[in-house]
């Protein structure tokens, strides 16, 4: 039997053991888990942190013989097939020698079925349907002219663009692309009223000359066949080089198989498929951060809009708008707390008795805990509504308060005793609550009633015209308001902390010589607190970004780019919450926003670093004044 | 100036009592809508009734109770899985890591993930433990139901790990402060009679700051409670047939989506419109869940100061 002395060391080591065996093993897994996102999101996509690099490959699968293989220059009739509709077409070397549009009724479509007339257009023109104006044929010559026509041939616009060898018209509405030696380029068009005007959108310069193109089931790549024996596969939104190889043998024709397989087919029906690893989506740098011209837009924007993607318009991926609308609100959040926190820290970390601050600090902190969707429910039930009505009501509260209470405050200290004063400056704060409130009763009446007799009872409506910006009821504004009450305990708490443990000898030193209460406080306690202020502001910054349910009610949810902060904004937080659970997994729109979140992550762990930085130093500093 | 910084802590008193204000009078007109004239037992029945199984025909919104029972469950397994593990990683930091950098590195690496974004916890849990840990769980165990998943898809296990890591910083944070409260006379008496590192630490500094270890399970209920982001991502619903918790075995059901109290307000919220009676319940809920949050941390409060005074008064000695 083991003695009970080495029992009891038994059991010391191999609790010794197993605690550190277990935190280190906590540990590790959130770190891990951290590391396990990066690694999985980064290689997916070429990060803008990382170099442009080929990270696809292809990969050979099979190669075989198909039987009674009918050369390129023996065949004559084309197909497509769009969605519901059909359009079955054969062309000779005049052009259109019959063709037919069918399909079945589906979601707001009606059934069709009709010939089309013989239509003189040339051996290599193209022809698709359209989807606006709806069912109408999309007809481009190679020599650049282009005509909408209806079922029966006739005209509604026409037009010309630039020349070329052959044209591939793209699925939706996103244009052609027409082939001219080793240039491709992407034409779209534009509504200028119901007039379509067609565009150069992109211009692709390839190694050499093209021989065919192949457009991906997707509609958001090209695979092109070149003269020198080489395959390359093209993004059609970047015109950027996703992937290319080289052929061992002169192909007849390439095409895809999937969105991850493409088929070559060379001379007597020798085929080979070739399977594409590693990362297509081809999202860049460029792509997420700069404006790019979208098929059908006019000029170049920063949208997102990755849901409405369907086919020929790609899902439009560009984060600028997520960026500006979670700084815009933050900041402007941070606005409308920043003064209001400092001004209770420094009342209640300097100028409260300690039995008073001891009473009033946890309820201000118990405020944190305030849970956010609920100050999104209230503010989006009661004020939101009516928001723009009583504009003038709030800023009449806001603008008058302040002034009343500071003129109160001059009153009081030239015509008032200040005997007691140090008794009664601690309740201040609970003598206020009941005057304050009328005084924003007040001010809102004063607004709206200046409001009555200046602007006709119309305040926004002036403004709107003056200014002409747009406004919404769910705006960045209001978010600011609520998020403002939101993020100010935490700022509350560490502005107090700092400006509390600031040594009362200071204090104490600067009223001896004469100074006043406020100016012992604002030339010597506040430069000392400073650093612990600026840490209580970038961590209530860091809340402001990371805040999602206030802005899933508040904000609108529209990505808009712009200043404006009366409109609706989309924060990064609020995009993940909404779309994250509905992304299909590795596809562009999921990689992205991994790398958005990421993002998020490492600005909220930056700031929070430096907050806590400056609460150290601040810290060493106490102990270097004291 | 000192009476305008004076005012910016009435505002806050203000507005805090104003939103609670606000609540606790729509409930109450709602709910008062029920009081008839003839039983006051009637009445009440009719108002816990309308509160928590509202009346079918009336509503398009679910009732609250599956929410609460949701959030319950949720917050009670979370509790199971964060408490050990918080505490354990707080014994370590505490009483066996030494003060070195490394160490001074995780305590700032744990505070930092205590600022982290809470929609950021959601992400991870989707992408880890749904996608990751749950697509190998279904691969190996439920792979006759695949592709159907099982595991591999948001649920009541991986929103109960998912604030377990959200809440992890609180309880280290918390425990470590208590751990270090305790004071170091305990621990050389211990020594001194002759006790183990293990015993020293089980028997002895673990009970004196056991109740600083159920402030930050508390504490860290209360933020849970209140966290609606991350869950979004993990396995809440807007209404699920069932709950999460039955007669049937396994009894608790972990790969089902459930209901939460903060989900159930924003939904309301989306849909409310002044006047319907919506706007009732949409207090109601809100008034409890804030009640609930509100009631742990002053819970949490208490226990802190009747910790501090005890150990004052043994350093006193």
């Amino acid at each position: 039997m083991i003695s009970a002395s080495k029992r009891r060391l038994l059991a010391d080591r191999l609790t010794a053991v197993g605690v550190r065996a277990t935190s280190l093993l906590v540990l590790a897994a959130v770190v891990g888990m951290l590391l396990q996102l990066i690694v999985a999101a980064l290689p997916l996509m070429r990060a803008p942190e990382v170099e442009l690099n080929n990270s696809a490959e292809l990969v050979q699968q099979s190669s075989e013989t198909i039987p009674n293989w009918v050369p390129r220059d023996q065949r004559d009739a084309r197909w497509q097939v769009l969605g519901e509709r059909g359009l079955w077409f054969a062309i000779g070397p005049s052009g259109l020698l019959s063709g037919q549009v069918g399909g079945l009724a589906g979601q707001d479509l009606d059934p069709i079925d009709y010939t089309l007339p013989p239509l003189d257009i040339g051996k290599d023109a193209a022809l698709s349907l359209v989807n606006s104006p709806r069912n109408s044929l999309l007809i481009v010559q190679a020599s650049g002219q282009y005509s909408f026509r209806d079922g029966t041939g006739t005209v509604s616009f026409t037009g010309q663009t630039a020349p070329f060898d052959r044209v591939h018209i793209l699925p939706g509405d996103a244009g052609f692309l027409g082939v001219k030696q080793n240039i491709i380029e992407h034409w779209h068009w534009v509504r200028a009223g119901d007039i379509p005007l067609f565009r150069l959108r992109q211009r692709m310069q390839l190694a050499a000359g093209v021989n065919a193109v192949a457009i991906d089931p997707a509609a958001e790549r090209i695979l092109a066949l070149l003269d020198n024996d080489t395959l390359e596969v093209r993004s059609i939104l970047s015109g950027e080089n996703i992937v290319s190889v080289s052929l061992a043998e002169t192909a007849e024709h390439a095409y895809w198989v999937d969105r991850h397989q493409i088929g070559v087919a060379f001379s007597q029906g020798h085929f080979q498929h070739w399977k594409i690893a590693g990362d297509i989506n081809g999202i860049d740098a460029a792509r997420l951060l700069q404006p790019i011209v979208y098929p059908g837009y006019p000029e170049a924007r920063s949208v997102w809009q990755p849901l409405s993607a369907t086919l020929g318009n790609p899902a439009k991926l560009n984060v600028v708008p997520l960026l500006l609308g979670t700084f815009k609100t933050a900041a402007l959040a941070l606005l409308f707390a920043v003064p209001i926190a400092t001004g209770a820290a420094t009342f209640v970390g300097y100028f409260m008795t300690p039995s008073y601050r001891n009473r009033i600090k946890p309820i201000i902190e118990m405020i944190a805990a305030f849970p956010t969707v609920v100050i999104g429910a209230i503010f989006a039930v009661s004020v939101a509504p009516s928001f723009w009505t009583l504009s003038a009501h709030w800023l009449g509260a806001l603008l008058v308060t302040p002034c009343a209470i500071a003129l109160a405050a001059f009153v009081f200290n030239h015509w008032g005793s200040t005997a007691t004063r140090d008794g009664w400056l601690s309740k201040l704060p609970l003598l206020l609550v009941l005057p304050g409130c009328a005084l924003i009763a007040l001010g809102s009446w004063l607004g709206y009633l200046i409001e009555s007799r200046v602007w006709d009872g119309n305040l926004i409506a002036f403004l709107a015209l003056k200014t002409g910006l747009d406004h919404q009821s769910h705006n960045s504004l209001l978010v600011a308001f609520a998020m403002g009450f939101a993020i100010i305990p935490s700022i509350f708490t560490v502005a107090e902390d700092a400006i509390n443990s600031v040594p009362r000898s200071l204090g104490a030193g600067s009223l001896a010589l004469g100074a006043s209460q406020w100016q012992s406080f604002a030339s010597v306690v506040l430069p000392v607190a400073l650093p612990g202020i600026v840490a209580a502001v970038l961590l209530g910054f860091g809340r402001a970004i990371g805040e999602t349910m206030i802005l899933l009610m508040l904000s609108g949810n529209a990505p808009n780019t712009g200043l404006n902060p009366f409109t609706a904004v989309r924060s990064i937080a609020a995009t993940l919450a909404i779309e994250l659970p509905d992304a299909a997994v590795a596809s562009a729109h999921f990689q992205v926003l991994i790398l958005v979140a990421l993002l998020l992550f490492a600005v909220s762990f930056v700031f929070n670093t430096i907050a806590q930085l400056l609460k150290r130093r601040l810290m060493t500093r106490m102990g270097q004044v004291t | 100036m000192v009476w305008l910084s004076a005012w910016c802590v009435s505002f806050s008193l203000i507005v805090f009592v104003t939103f609670i204000g606000t609540l606790v009078y729509l409930s109450a007109t709602w709910v008062l809508e029920f009081y008839a004239a003839e039983s006051v037992v009637d009445s009440v029945i009719m108002a816990f009734r309308a509160v928590f199984f509202p009346d079918s025909a009336a509503a398009d919104f679910p009732p609250m109770l599956p929410a609460i029972v949701g959030t319950s469950v949720v917050v009670v397994l979370m509790s199971v899985i964060v408490a050990p593990l918080g505490i354990i990683v707080a014994v370590y930091l505490s009483e066996y890591a030494g003060e070195t950098w490394y160490t001074e590195l995780v305590r700032i690496g744990v505070q930092n993930l205590a600022g982290v974004p809470s929609v950021i916890f959601g992400v991870f849990g989707l992408a880890f433990f749904v996608y990751g840990v749950g697509g190998s769980l279904d691969v190996w165990l439920y792979a006759d139901r695949l592709p159907s998943p099982t595991y591999g898809a948001p649920g009541l296990l991986w929103a109960a790990t998912t604030l377990a890591l959200l809440t992890l910083p609180t309880v280290i944070v918390v425990a470590e402060e208590g751990l270090y409260r305790v004071p170091e006379s305990l621990r050389e008496g211990s020594y001194a009679l002759g006790a183990t590192r293990a015993e020293t630490v089980l028997r002895v500094v673990i009970p004196a700051a056991a109740p600083s270890f159920f402030t930050g399970i508390i504490l860290a209920v209360a933020r849970a409670a209140g966290e609606v982001a991350p869950l979004m991502l993990v396995g809440v619903v807007r209404f699920a047939p069932e709950l999460p918790v039955s007669t049937t075995a396994p009894f608790v059901h972990l790969e089902q989506k459930f209901m939460h109290l903060g989900f159930y307000i924003f939904d309301i919220s989306s849909h409310a419109v002044i006047g319907e009676g919506r706007l009732g319940l949409l207090a109601v809920a809100s008034l409890l869940l804030v009640a609930v949050i509100l009631v742990l941390n002053i819970a949490a409060i208490v226990l802190r100061n009747s910790l501090r005074r005890r150990y004052q008064t043994i350093e006193e000695l």
